[in-house]
């Protein structure tokens, strides 16, 4: 830097070369699937079950106070360095190597409880625990299902297998992005709707959507969707098998085990869905078609831990304006809507409607610049906003333009 | 036959090759895709957001064109067809048809403007298009505004990119 200063400016072809300060951090989302498996052996040396619950801690307490404290980071790679960062091998094979992480740590887990004496709430600790890294595999086969190649998308089947939702991989690529932020969408939360009544709607809705697009796949090559190139069918198979094997190795115990984990592995994509688009609406366009996805369409969060241990999903505005952009590229923008914390801390606020919707309602309303019309809102409660906010007269959309 | 691509990611549709997996036959002409299309890559461009790369389009429809229809004062000499569409995941991009020359779309009047070498930017986040011919007057650039005039710190009116993220955008 001072050598710059001192000679003025840089001298012309000398371009600084881009250092990415987070380059390696990166390796803490590829570790951080193993944290369970870290739970037992620390369980094994100081024989404290409070250990089966390291996951839980870390994710619902130590991460948001490590977001408190260690802030932001607003910095984006220039433009001109996103190609080489892009075609950088070393991000991609990071994400390749969370893959058996997930594997090792469903497998670790479900031989700890088969072979050693748990009592039930450790056994319940390690099931939660162990749903939640696993609904990082969804995260994990998030960021491989939006590449290009044949390989990352095999692998990202593979990772979606470790918790049974493998219809992700066409459901989020080919139905979310098309439809996010719009009624049509039942993975977009509305203003006032809990998260409780919102998985009622998400978690069948998501497969239907999914399933429909295959079959209309499927059915332009004169193919039943019944059919092995569906690939729904492809990861469900992978998940039966290895959950069936599960079963076989570690006996009856793995019927109560694998649910549970399941089943909170899919609330952590549930969480995200409800937390990343909450209260948000695309205008409609005169030809009737939606705008098309911007930035401001989805909640941003540039909180340092949690992205660091989430392959940078919460720089979601610019992931969903461009879908096919790696992790390591992801962008701020000016004024975007924004969480006040990372989603470990959100996840855990949704699970209290209340205390949620005091936390992002006025953000929803500040977005829409106090236009309820422009917010989605959860049938039955507009009445509940006009008189919370005040109702907006309808001279606002032809007043619009003008501006 | 012709190419298309997705202004978003850069996917391209090529009619000589189709796309099986997603059950068009190599040969499926684009008129022919049905039109809720949406980009299979990244799915956040449909059918008519798709601009056409190369080749010369077939078939009775008319081709998918740019994204957004502005006037075209623009004489600079277009048909180069290859790397002026932005693509951020740029992964085997490469359009596979050789490009025949285009026929000039002959559609708007050309503006009193024509001749000078006017060009369009735009952003690659949302595809808003600035257009030096008409500035932006709500952003206080009068027409004739170049895009190197404007402040290095101005962002996108629409999605606040910044000016960084705007590419030179040229029409075929």
């Amino acid at each position: 830097m001072k050598d710059l200063n001192e000679t003025g400016t840089a001298e012309a072809g000398t371009v600084e070369a881009y250092v990415d300060k987070k380059r390696y951090f990166w390796i803490l989302s590829v570790f951080w699937p193993a944290t369970p498996l870290i739970g037992l052996y620390l369980v094994s040396t100081t024989g404290w079950s409070i250990w089966y619950g390291t996951v839980l801690i870390l994710w619902y307490l130590a991460v948001p106070l490590l977001d408190a404290m260690f802030g932001e980071d607003f910095s984006n790679p220039p433009e001109s360095a996103v190609a080489d960062l892009e075609k950088d091998r070393y991000y991609r094979v990071l994400t390749y190597l969370t893959v058996p992480m997930h594997y090792a740590a469903l497998i670790g887990c479900c031989w700890w409880v088969a072979t050693q004496s748990v009592n039930a709430f450790e056994f319940i600790a390690l099931a939660l625990s162990l749903g939640v890294v696993n609904g990082l595999a969804l995260n994990t086969g998030h960021e491989l299902g939006h590449k290009k190649e044949t390989f990352d998308r095999w692998m990202a089947k593979l990772v979606l297998a470790v918790v049974g939702y493998g219809h992700f991989f066409i459901e989020h690529n080919k139905g979310h992005h098309r439809d996010v932020a719009t009624p049509n969408d039942p993975a977009t939360s509305r203003m006032g709707e809990s998260i409780y009544a919102f998985s009622t709607r998400e978690i069948p809705g998501a497969f239907k959507r999914a399933w429909e697009l295959e079959e209309v796949r499927l059915k332009r090559s004169g193919k039943s969707v019944w059919n092995l190139d569906n690939e729904i069918l492809q990861p469900l198979i992978l998940t039966a098998v290895l959950y069936a094997g599960l079963l076989a190795f570690f006996g009856p115990i793995m019927l109560v085990f694998l649910p549970i984990q399941m089943a909170y592995g899919w609330w952590q994509l549930t969480s995200a869905n409800y937390i990343e688009h909450y209260g948000l609406l695309r205008e409609k366009l005169p030809n009737g078609k939606y705008e098309h996805q911007k930035p401001h369409h989805s909640w941003n969060s540039n909180h340092i831990m949690s992205n660091l241990i989430l392959f940078h999903l919460q720089r979601h505005s610019d992931h969903h304006a461009h879908p096919t952009r790696s992790y390591q590229s992801l962008r701020d923008f000016k004024d975007l809507p924004a969480l006040p914390s990372g989603y470990p801390g959100m996840f855990f606020a949704a699970l209290l409607p209340s205390w949620f919707r005091s936390i992002m309602d006025h953000r929803v309303l500040d977005w829409a610049k106090g236009d309820l019309n422009r917010i989605q809102i959860e049938p039955g409660m507009r009445e509940h906003y006009e008189r919370k906010f005040g109702s907006v007269e309808p001279a606002q959309p032809a007043a619009m333009p003008a501006e | 036959m012709a190419t298309y691509q997705c202004p978003d990611c850069g996917y391209t549709y090529d009619e000589i090759q189709g796309h099986p997996h997603e059950g068009f036959p190599p040969g499926t002409l684009w008129s022919q895709v049905p039109d809720d299309f949406s980009c299979p890559d990244c799915a956040v461009r449909d059918k008519e957001d798709f601009v056409l790369i190369g080749g010369a389009p077939s078939g009775e429809a008319a081709p998918a064109q740019a994204v957004e229809p502005a006037p075209a004062p623009v004489a600079a000499p277009a048909p180069a067809p290859a790397a002026q569409i932005p693509e951020p995941a740029p992964v085997a991009a490469a359009p596979s048809a050789p490009a025949a020359p285009q026929p000039a779309p002959a559609a708007q009047p050309a503006p009193v403007a024509a001749g000078t070498a006017y060009r369009k930017w735009l952003c690659i986040t949302c595809g808003h298009i600035y257009d030096e011919a008409l500035g932006d007057e709500h952003e206080g650039f009068p027409a004739g505004t170049l895009f190197s005039q404007i402040p290095d710190d101005w962002c996108c009116p629409d999605c606040g990119a910044t000016k960084e993220d705007y590419v030179l955008y040229e029409e075929k």
